[in-house]
């Protein structure tokens, strides 16, 4: 699909990003405006569209609009491990401003809109204005911390604590992305995706999730999600939503 | 083909408690378990559920039938 930049387009680019960065720093009013001069080009792309591609050089910075997507490296064989997932108002590559080869690749798994910013353009607004250096260098820093606690659900969660980890991480980051309430939602991952994330097989997701069921803590209709049980659910996944710092 | 096979029964739910032992020569080479409805388009397939082959821990694979592990197995 072809890029491009109306109006209204630039203004919903814009607006995303501010809202991003303004839960994370104090941005002033002449910030705002600075971020609304970025030169934003849109593009509609589909479900299973390359965002970044490992070993790529990136010049651009990828900001979602809407839609999902998820970061994931391979193995040689070409098993792949998805290392986090995205939604609409995240950065995806903003690593690319200080090293521009990719060494991963971040992919959308539903159809999607993004925004791509130059990295010099958005170097150079980190370099002139503290308050965004300190909204990006925040965003990189709950990245990691996401990262972190995902290491920490493959490498010491049992199966049924990984995925209902995965399901109240994706709750509440997208209630904070204003994307609607945590306790029903419409889940983008198929099960060999959730697979991928969580160190399973497609098998044991399937199994688990049945379970989640079976005990009464979620209900599922296709892929309409219900968590009926929060405090179990949180119990269960061996959830403490304090590593996403409120802002992610 | 030096494999043998020796069913048991798992301790899971779900329709997934057919088990199978798969043993090279005398050693258990793999667990496998025979999917249950549950699973869709694979429900009667074979899944290794647990392996001590080090090529298998990382291989998600199910097998329409014994046959077919035992070739893909290659012994």
């Amino acid at each position: 699909m072809a890029r491009g930049h109306m109006a209204l387009d630039l203004d919903i680019a814009s607006d995303c990003l501010i809202r991003k960065l303004d839960r994370l720093a104090d941005l002033s009013q002449s910030d705002l405006q600075a971020i609304r001069a970025l030169p934003f080009e849109i593009e509609g792309v589909g479900s299973g569209q390359y965002l970044v591609r490992e070993g790529t050089l990136v010049r651009q910075c990828c900001l979602l609009l809407s839609g999902y997507a998820c970061r994931y490296k391979s193995a040689r064989m070409g098993n792949r491990q998805i290392v986090s997932f995205h939604l609409a108002g995240d950065i995806l590559d903003l690593q690319h401003l200080l090293f521009p080869q990719a060494d991963h690749s971040v992919q959308a798994i539903t159809d999607a809109r993004v925004a791509w910013v130059d990295t010099k353009a958005l170097a150079a607004l980190a370099q002139q204005r503290p308050a965004i250096n300190e909204a990006l260098w925040r965003d990189t820093l709950v990245d990691a911390s996401i990262f972190r606690e995902w290491v920490l659900n493959v490498g010491q969660r049992d199966a049924k604590s990984r995925i209902a980890h995965m399901l109240c991480e994706f709750a509440i980051r997208r209630e904070a992305a204003g994307l609607g309430a945590p306790e029903q939602f419409e889940l983008p991952m198929t099960q060999q995706q959730i697979a991928e994330a969580t160190g399973l097989t497609a098998v044991h997701v399937n199994r688990m999730l049945q379970m989640l069921g079976t005990e009464g803590v979620i209900e599922r209709q296709g892929r309409r999600f219900t968590i009926v049980d929060w405090d179990k659910m949180r119990d269960v996944a061996d959830f403490e939503p304090g590593y996403l710092h409120l802002a992610a | 083909m030096t494999l043998s096979f020796h069913p048991v029964t798992l301790d899971q739910n779900y329709g997934d408690a057919e088990g199978m032992l798969v043993y090279h020569s005398d050693r258990l080479m793999a667990v496998l378990a025979r999917l249950g409805s549950l699973h869709d388009n694979l429900a009667g397939c074979w899944f290794i559920e647990a392996s001590f082959s080090p090529r298998m821990i990382h291989t998600p694979a199910t097998f329409q039938s014994l046959a077919d592990f035992e070739a893909w197995v290659g012994i």
